[in-house]
């Protein structure tokens, strides 16, 4: 027998995974962790993949103190864990901290993506250099400002869902920024950063007002 | 804060027998969260007693030799390990950590499970490819035989010529492999497909599998165990 051919009842997973079948049939009910294939009488029929993400799920929760949604949003794929915050964050580690990030930071700032990372709440936590000239603003007066302070009022609804009622991953969200140095439209990436404590929304991204520049023959963009 | 050096002195039979049965009952049906961060912090401090305390708790509250080696020691090892990776706990400070879980690992009592494998039921656990990480293996072993199996480990390293030998002499019902690291692919590969040809299922397991999803396939197991839990029920399915 292969393990590609196993069919796992609910019992066998929740003892690969040291859960109560109620609390898995709880998870997929309210959460959709999984989606289990059926027999002819209905009865739950699971594969070695199933049992993987549970055990993720389960470990997110239990190990690293995520809520139960962040830690199914992990586990499929749609949140990305930040293992240095995680680590960071964990009392076991007190004077271990790491200066790590400033390299970081340094390339973030060389980057002409506009970079900005906002708490759950909408505040801006930081950003990087391409975004304060975005802004106009200092980058240090940034921190802590409401990013829909920054966003035409038209739009504000539309800026809030990168990270209301949660975090969350979205691609290619046009807004309109307005700043004291510019109007103008940005398509942003948000990327959902997972920590023990909190979820950060990472948001990259580009100028469309002035992208349509590119879409110009060589010649006469460059006047050659 | 205690230097890991001498035996660990937490005797868990006696610890056990003072947890009155109702509070087990209890105490099993809502099913502890395990502490695995102080664990963690025990361990990267070096202090074996304050570990040996709270492995203590975790047993008596659980009743389960398995769930203390799963939900405790394996999510503790995976966070020492990651911050060895990340360049916050020295080589040293990793392997006396290991070596705590190590010994408190084996000096948890039996507990065996309700209803274990049937009888005679036998298993052959080795280190693949000259393999010398086998903690991992062994606190399988202690699982496997609270389920009932009767476990024979192989002492590493394990060359290909001495598994085979083992299979043959002791002629097993399941062969379980473990490899940290696989310096070559093929060898593996060709030991697992001679086992095979002996009509006996193998389960693989270890960080060099659990690394790389899929390569259990490639290398021709029947399953991957990748953790206690799982294997312990794998190993199950493929004794029927």
């Amino acid at each position: 027998m292969d393990s590609e051919d196993l069919r796992l009842t609910i019992g066998e997973v929740a003892a690969m995974v040291g859960m109560s079948t109620d609390t898995i049939r709880a998870w997929e009910r309210r959460h959709r962790v999984l989606s289990p294939g059926r027999t002819a009488a209905r009865h739950r029929r699971y594969g070695m993949d199933d049992v993987e993400t549970l055990r993720r799920v389960r470990h997110n929760v239990s190990a690293r103190g995520l809520s139960l949604k962040l830690a199914v949003a992990e586990a499929h794929g749609l949140a990305f864990e930040d293992s240095a915050a995680r680590v960071e964050d964990h009392g076991a580690v007190e004077g271990h901290r790491g200066t790590d990030e400033a390299p970081w930071r340094a390339v973030a700032d060389l980057l002409p993506n506009i970079i900005c990372i906002l708490d759950d709440r909408g505040n801006i936590v930081d950003a990087n250099m391409a975004f304060a000239r975005t802004a106009g603003v200092l980058r240090l007066q940034l921190r802590g400002m409401r990013f829909v302070a920054l966003v035409d009022p038209a739009d504000r609804v539309k800026a809030a869902r990168l990270y209301r009622p949660r975090p969350q991953r979205l691609r290619g969200w046009e807004i309109n920024l307005r700043t004291p140095m510019l109007s103008g439209l940005f398509s942003f990436d948000s990327y959902v950063v997972l920590t023990m404590t909190t979820a950060f929304v990472v948001l990259i991204g580009r100028d469309l007002s002035s992208s349509g520049m590119e879409l110009w023959p060589k010649s006469e963009a460059t006047g050659a | 804060m205690t230097p890991a050096t001498g035996p660990c002195e937490v005797e868990f039979d006696k610890i056990l027998d003072t947890v009155p049965e109702a509070q087990r009952s209890i105490t099993r049906s809502r099913r502890p969260r395990p502490p695995v961060a102080a664990f963690v912090a025990a361990l990267t401090a070096g202090d074996a007693t304050a570990a040996g305390h709270i492995a203590t708790g975790h047993l008596a509250a659980t009743r389960s030799r398995l769930a203390v080696i799963s939900d405790l020691f394996h999510p503790a090892q995976y966070q020492i390990g990651e911050l060895w990776y990340l360049g916050r706990l020295g080589v040293a400070e990793e392997h006396r950590a290991t070596a705590i879980v190590t010994r408190l690992a084996l000096s948890l009592p039996p507990t065996p499970v309700d209803h274990p494998v049937r009888r005679g039921a036998r298993c052959i656990l080795a280190g693949l490819g000259g393999e010398q990480h086998v903690v991992g293996l062994q606190l399988l072993a202690l699982v496997l035989r609270d389920e009932g199996w009767r476990v024979d480990e192989l002492p590493p390293p394990t060359t290909r010529p001495e598994l085979l030998r083992a299979v043959i002499a002791l002629r097993p019902d399941v062969v379980g492999l473990s490899a940290a690291h696989l310096p070559s692919i093929r060898d593996i590969s060709a030991t697992i497909a001679e086992v095979r040809r002996l009509h006996l299922p193998v389960v693989v397991g270890g960080p060099a599998f659990n690394r790389t999803p899929g390569l259990w396939r490639t290398v021709g197991a029947d399953a991957h165990g990748s953790d206690a839990r799982v294997s312990t029920v794998l190993l199950r399915k493929l004794l029927r």
